[in-house]
């Protein structure tokens, strides 16, 4: 039966640089889980990429000057992306206990990675995952490789998970919601080694989370996400201390911290998420919005636009919708 | 095979009216004692000492179940996962409704009645009694919850983590919410939880746990300014600040939460501490008062200055 088009992205546009971690923060149904997938065109069917380019920028082979490939155009199931996914660009999933295979060992699944991207033998392979192994700092790793999923701590689970993603040192590690599941000193340490490694390796990182804290200590870059349209991107400091969107202005305000005066009313966003299947016409915000404008927020879209030097806002607060349409 | 001490001799105490953190990482003993402070679970030994609405004081660890029966409707839970505590197959008005139905409210009119009250009371409107728990968002499931727990006027409600599954713009919501009935209904708080900044906005008092033992207790203020406990302080370093600009302490905790199936020897945080001396791998440290209603159970406690968050 069919019940009609739900956009779960509708419009994102990203600019990716290496040695930078873009954030992607957003609340459930804003697409950020979407958008990863559809980067590793793994978005499960019906669901498909309707329009746009995934431009990849690869280091450029024998004398060639540059190699685009534009993943949007790729098969799926082709064997270029399928050396794309896991060579150039890693995953770190959010559940490492779901993403590793219980019946094999952990180092079995590393060489298997290892061996589908690179021209090594096992031994080799080995090694190589090895050498991961200690670059993540999880400690025996000779006696760790040898171990399953379920025998490692949650800890060493997701470190296991990175070193998986690192293997095959990725031009771009995509990092989804790598820490929700692991307690918050764990957190602080993958947090520490993502970092590290990021810089050693000068790749990239998109990250994507729900938890404004994180981002904050994590990202360089913010794009805010809501019901499949990017409110706001800018540089992390702008998106803490100068943002724009009301969306953004009162997510920030609603997260109780360590700062806030206790045991006073938290200021919240009134009203709660309508599911993607029902987005509001014009802006997706606009039922919960102070500033909402009737005849304009309720009856047009507005566009992504620049709003200040590194910042763009989509919000009829800045731009008219002349301007957008 | 053996035997794991989920929560291993802890004592604490709730005052009337306030609301007490019991805050901790996985396998710490948090979840095992809030169900067992509603008898969900049964403690192997001790007392939990409760003060009855009459007035009586009964150790609820001592009650048979008919013993208990009556006091039930004086404790409920608030449950952390909105999806998985409703019964899809119940509407609104079932699920509210159960618990006055065991209790022996037989006129299907009067639970209606009183199943709305309890609706507006969480800000749902009374209408949607008929309607199934599908039909409703994380935080209004949340809601249905609360309203279940407050239906038969409980005096004490242990709250499981009862806003981590929600969305970050719903958890202001519940959490207002949370404070607003307290107030109205004079309610007491167990609230359990990982997340130390909602902690922070919300308890009065403040419990620290590890690997079933409590190492500190405090007021919240006192326990956020000035810990005296080794993990409270890493607790509060490893939380990340929603600010850019304020980078997250240097300092890491090393090592990984020792599993409560084979703690370490003497104290348990041990091997992780970085003030640890010889005396802390041999022995454990008694759970102490330092200063009036500020405990730690640290060797060290009295000569460490250790840092809280601003």
């Amino acid at each position: 039966m069919d019940e009609g088009v739900v956009k779960a992205v509708d419009g994102i546009s990203l600019d990716v640089y290496p040695g930078q971690v873009f954030g992607i923060v957003g609340e459930s149904g804003c697409g950020k889980s979407v958008t990863m997938k559809a980067l590793l065109r793994i978005v499960e069917p019906p669901g498909r990429i309707v329009a746009g380019e995934m431009l990849l920028r690869r280091p450029p082979k024998n004398g060639e000057t540059t190699d685009i490939v534009d993943l949007a155009r790729l098969n799926p199931r082709g064997q270029e992306m399928r050396d794309i996914r896991g060579g150039e660009i890693a995953l770190i999933p959010q559940e490492p206990m779901a993403a590793f295979s219980p019946v094999h060992t952990v180092g079995n699944q590393i060489i298997e990675a290892i061996r589908l991207h690179r021209d090594v033998n096992q031994r080799e392979a080995r090694k190589i995952a090895l050498q991961q192994f200690r670059d993540v700092g999880i400690p025996a790793p000779e006696q760790r490789l040898d171990e399953y999923s379920w025998q490692l701590s949650g800890g060493l689970r997701q470190r296991a998970m990175i070193a998986m993603a690192l293997s095959c040192n990725p031009l771009i590690l995509v990092a989804d919601e790598p820490t929700t599941a692991v307690d918050v000193t764990t957190q602080a340490q993958v947090l520490r080694l993502l970092r590290r490694l990021q810089e050693e390796r000068n790749s990239a990182i998109i990250f994507i989370t729900h938890d404004l804290g994180v981002i904050a200590q994590m990202a360089d870059f913010v794009t805010v996400m809501y019901l499949g349209l990017v409110m706001e991107q800018g540089s992390v400091d702008d998106i803490f201390h100068n943002p724009n969107h009301p969306y953004t202005k009162a997510l920030l305000e609603s997260i109780p911290s360590i700062h806030t005066t206790p045991r006073v009313d938290l200021p919240t966003i009134s009203g709660s998420i309508p599911h993607p299947f029902n987005r509001p016409a014009g802006c997706p915000f606009y039922p919960r919005c102070t500033k909402f404008m009737p005849g304009k927020c309720d009856q047009h879209t507005p566009a992504l636009l620049p709003a200040g030097e590194n910042q763009k806002v989509s919000c009829f607060l800045y731009h008219d919708v002349e301007v957008t349409a | 095979m053996g035997y794991v001490r989920a929560v291993d001799d802890i004592n604490f105490f709730i005052k009337e009216g306030e609301t007490l953190g019991l805050v901790g990482e996985s396998g710490c003993g948090k979840t095992t004692a809030s169900r067992c402070v509603l008898r969900a679970l049964v403690p192997t030994s001790g007392q939990m000492l409760f003060r009855t609405a009459s007035g009586d004081v009964v150790d609820l660890a001592k009650l048979n179940r008919d013993q208990l029966k009556p006091l039930r409707s004086q404790m409920q839970m608030i449950f952390q996962d909105p999806y998985a505590s409703l019964n899809p197959r119940m509407t609104l008005f079932d699920i509210v409704g159960e618990p006055l139905l065991i209790g022996g409210m037989r006129h299907r009119r009067e639970r209606e009645e009183r199943v709305a009250e309890l609706l507006r009371l969480v800000g749902l409107r009374p209408e949607f009694m008929q309607r199934f728990p599908h039909a409703f968002s994380g935080g209004q499931r949340q809601r249905i919850g609360i309203a279940r727990a407050l239906a038969l006027n409980p005096r004490l409600v242990v709250a499981d983590e009862p806003v981590s599954a929600l969305d970050v713009s719903v958890q202001a919501q519940t959490l207002n919410l949370l404070l607003d009935l307290q107030k109205r209904l004079h309610l007491t708080y167990l609230f359990v939880s990982h997340n130390l900044s909602v902690v922070r906005h919300i308890c009065d008092r403040v419990t620290v746990m590890y690997v079933g033992k409590i190492v500190e207790t405090a007021t919240s203020d006192e326990l956020f300014v000035r810990p005296r406990h080794p993990y409270t302080t890493a607790l509060l370093a490893a939380l990340p600040v929603a600010d850019p600009r304020v980078k997250s302490s240097n300092v890491e905790l090393p090592g990984e939460v020792a599993s409560p199936a084979n703690p370490p020897s003497g104290c348990y945080f041990h091997p992780r501490c970085e003030y640890c001396i010889d005396r802390c791998k041999t022995e454990a440290p008694v759970y102490r008062e330092l200063t009036p209603g500020h405990f730690a159970a640290c060797h060290r406690a009295d000569e460490l200055d250790l840092k809280g968050m601003a």
